[in-house]
């Protein structure tokens, strides 16, 4: 079954327009979970009606219809972050779920989102952010799955002055497929999409981030760093599309990978789509080892290969993690050190 | 600040007719019988013969592409496949029919030839009908011929690379070339040979509803270097035109190709031209593209780099109009250690046409120490046109760097208050802007064409702008 498509498709023998996934993924059926809860003040509790517009796949959708856990979250104006976690564990082993946060007129709020497994399981979620007018947001989603099967889709809308920040961080050593629409239909409306990778063993990871810009003045970024260890693969998709009507605006997309092993495989697809002639767009994309000579000169100053090599992948992702929320910083920064331990 | 405005020029120097004379004209369509008709105008041997049919077999088993533009208004049963002009190749202008000769005059090809080529072949409709190369090239061991004499002189050469480069089911419009191609130009250069100017090949396609399919093949030999140059033009019809050549390039250790291409198609042409090199150790091939006119195009040239150290260029520019749709980029594949390449691409858009940068590098697992650098600019003159950058980047080693970047907006407001603050007025200004992003591909060309391309371009821009 080919699921998570490129908006624009391009030649099917460069590999990169979908992913395969075996049929049926998506039609087993779930046992009831109960292991998201929300943690914080200053927010409220609906129920979440959201279904996603732009799916994986239809199957993935009509699994979503039925899915075991729905919370739509409105969130005001705190500085406490408000923190959704959703703990799966050998009996809450199967999610399916809808997650629905909705940030209020000029409210600001730091979010966390964080779905935690330390044993195998299966994770199909639905996460839609709708920020109103004036709103700021920096919502962190940190996908902390070992040898979880994990499709996430996350749709996201900007409305007028608004500003979201997402940073999506990934360590996918099983199967991650992640697709991230994000619309600013808002006038002066901001999305930055950060994400931070490391898969490892036999892992996939199957990006595919879509920021569309539909009205005047907005202001758009990706910026994804990763890193890519053992038999791991790697699918990245990032579009940034201007519409037309989106004069005055902004966009640019970025994309480093490490390849941490020889037998790694990272395929990128970073597209520019412009329909509007008053807009500056840019990407860029680099695919490289860590580099001998930052290597050679920290260990001629003392440190191990190991120690070193921890150094500079971490100071690599350090434009993500900075604007990650500090209360997870630190567990995301020891997962880096663990994952590049195993990677010896 | 005013919005740019582009008008159309006229192309009356491309875009001239003559009358639809020919000796034979293939009914349109596509079927064994046609393709074998060809082969038996042609005298061909049964192994080409072989291959058109396998072709033939191939193409109705594929389908049109999923991806990139609509070419449903394509209709093979309305484009003929073979157009024999009324006259046989010859190696003087004077023995070439005055009408025919008239042509090639208009576009400079003879002047050409006596001021700085060492040899041209000119194909009108589907044959060649001129050929020439300098003496002490053919002293040498140079062979500058057409494909067909090729096949018959050369068979055993010819047949060794024939489809070795480009395989008949590689796309639908490559199985269809093979089926009934027609003309094209053959080169070999023997080892150690160095050509100091260039051969050129020029296609003119001037009957109307039909295809050209012409086939070149080029074998550079061990440490042997070549200029070779393609320039093609079509005058303008109600109905499409269809272009789907090949090109096969086989670069041999230390050679160096250099391929320049002006394509010139008129506004009804669908360009769906498949072009390949296979570059060995040490060897080096420079791609220089100019893509300008047809209504649609698919066309992105490849390299395949199979020799430690070898190294390809890719400078490239793309001009797309109103109603015009150029679905152009670069391919790469690092199949050896230490190889590189470099991508430099540019694209305008204007009055409503689309600008398409789709581009392949693949770094294979064997390919360690390579090196690959991607950069895509696009300018947008207007809102009701398109410029989109559709690269995939493949990469199976760690021990290799790529990088790609991209860029696409307007004509800078800065640069145009700083030229007009030097004295220029805004029109100069915006037109000096548009020639200077087209600069890195001039620059790549011998002056002469790169003084064509720049009238290409004017005639685009000029007095337009403002």
């Amino acid at each position: 079954m080919k699921i998570n498509f490129s908006p624009v498709l391009t030649s099917q023998n460069y590999g990169i327009n979908f992913v395969t996934v075996e049929d049926g993924t998506f039609s087993k059926k779930v046992k009831p979970f109960s292991g998201t809860a929300a943690f914080a003040k200053d927010y409220l509790v609906e129920r979440c009606d959201a279904l996603p517009k732009d799916p994986l796949c239809n199957e993935s959708l009509e699994q979503l219809k039925c899915s075991n856990t729905a919370l739509k979250v409105v969130a005001n104006s705190s500085d406490e972050p408000l923190i959704i976690k959703s703990h799966l564990d050998t009996t809450n082993n199967q999610m399916v779920g809808r997650l629905e946060l909705v940030l209020n007129e000029d409210t600001k709020r730091d979010i966390i989102v964080l779905f935690e497994s330390e044993t195998p399981a299966y994770l199909n979620n639905f996460l839609h952010i709708v920020c109103k007018n004036g709103s700021t947001s920096n919502i962190t989603i940190l996908n902390d799955l070992a040898g979880c099967e994990n499709y996430q889709t996350i749709e996201v809308e900007t409305n007028e002055n608004a500003m979201c920040n997402i940073n999506i961080v990934d360590f996918c050593d099983s199967r991650s497929i992640i697709k991230s629409t994000t619309n600013l239909v808002g006038e002066n409306s901001q999305a930055h999409i950060k994400m931070m990778y490391f898969v490892s063993n036999d892992g996939l990871l199957d990006i595919n981030l879509s920021n569309n810009l539909l009205a005047k003045n907005c202001n758009t970024t990706i910026n994804a760093v990763g890193a890519a260890a053992n038999n791991a693969v790697k699918n990245f998709r990032g579009t940034i599309d201007f519409k037309q009507g989106s004069t005055k605006s902004f966009g640019s997309e970025n994309e480093l990978c490490l390849m941490l092993s020889q037998k790694a495989k990272v395929k990128a697809l970073p597209m520019l789509l412009c329909h509007e002639e008053d807009v500056e767009g840019s990407h860029s994309t680099a695919t490289g080892k860590i580099d001998t000579k930052a290597l050679f000169y920290l260990m001629s100053r003392g440190l191990s290969k190991t120690d070193a090599t921890k150094l500079i992948v971490k100071a690599k992702f350090n434009k993500i993690l900075q604007d990650v929320n500090p209360e997870i910083q630190n567990h995301i920064i020891n997962k880096i050190d663990r994952k590049l331990e195993e990677n010896e | 600040m005013a919005k740019t405005q582009l008008e159309e020029l006229n192309r009356n120097i491309y875009d001239f007719k003559n009358p639809d004379d020919y000796s034979f004209k293939a009914k349109g369509g596509l079927s064994r019988e046609i393709v074998e008709d060809i082969s038996r105008r042609k005298n061909e041997p049964k192994w080409m013969l072989d291959i058109r049919l396998k072709a033939l077999e191939t193409y109705n088993k594929l389908s049109l592409p999923t991806w990139g533009p609509d070419l449903s208004e394509l209709n093979m049963d309305e484009i003929s496949t073979y157009v024999q002009p009324k006259t046989e190749m010859k190696d003087k202008w004077e023995d070439v029919p005055s009408e025919i000769k008239n042509t090639f005059d208009k576009l400079g090809i003879p002047e050409a030839e006596k001021q700085y080529l060492a040899g041209v072949g000119a194909q009108y409709d589907s044959e060649v009908v001129y050929h020439s190369i300098k003496a002490d090239l053919l002293k040498k061991g140079v062979i500058y011929t057409d494909m067909e004499s090729a096949v018959r002189e050369y068979p055993d050469l010819v047949r060794e690379y024939f489809t070795k480069c480009v395989p008949l089911f590689e796309h639908k419009f490559i199985a269809l070339h093979y089926a009934v191609w027609s003309g094209g130009s053959f080169v070999y250069v023997p080892s150690g040979v160095e050509l100091d100017q260039p051969l050129q090949s020029y296609f003119r396609l001037n009957s109307p509803e039909s295809g050209q399919f012409e086939h070149t093949l080029i074998i550079v030999d061990k440490g042997a270097k070549l200029h070779f140059i393609e320039g093609c033009s079509a005058p303008k019809y109600n109905k499409v035109n269809l272009h789907a050549g090949c090109v096969e390039l086989f670069v041999k250790e230390g050679a160096y190709l250099r391929y320049s291409t002006i394509e010139n198609w008129s506004k009804n042409m669908l360009n769906l031209n498949t072009k390949k090199a296979i570059i060995e150790k040490n060897g080096k091939v420079d791609w220089v593209s100019g893509s300008f006119g047809s209504k649609i195009s698919m066309l992105y040239p490849m390299s395949i780099l199979k020799g430690e150290n070898a190294k390809t260029e890719y400078t490239g520019i793309s001009f797309a109009g109103a109603n015009q749709n150029l679905d152009t980029g670069f391919k790469v594949v690092h199949a050896a250690k230490n190889t590189s390449s470099v991508v430099n691409s540019r694209s305008i858009s204007k009055n409503g046409g689309i600008a398409t940068y789709r581009a392949l590098v693949k770094i294979l697992p064997e390919a360690t120490n390579s090196k690959c650098s991607v950069s895509c600019d696009g300018l947008m003159l207007d809102s009701l046109s398109k410029s989109d950058t559709i690269p995939v980047n493949d990469v199976q080693t760690s021990d290799a760097e790529f990088s790609h970047e991209a860029k696409v907006g307007k004509i800078s407001e800065k640069a145009i208050f700083y030229l007009m603050s030097r004295g220029l007025s805004e029109d100069d200004a915006k037109a000096m802007i548009v020639r200077g992003f087209a600069s890195p591909v001039s620059k790549e060309l011998p002056l002469e064409y790169a003084v064509e391309m720049n009238r290409l371009i004017n005639l685009e821009l000029e007095g337009a702008i403002g």
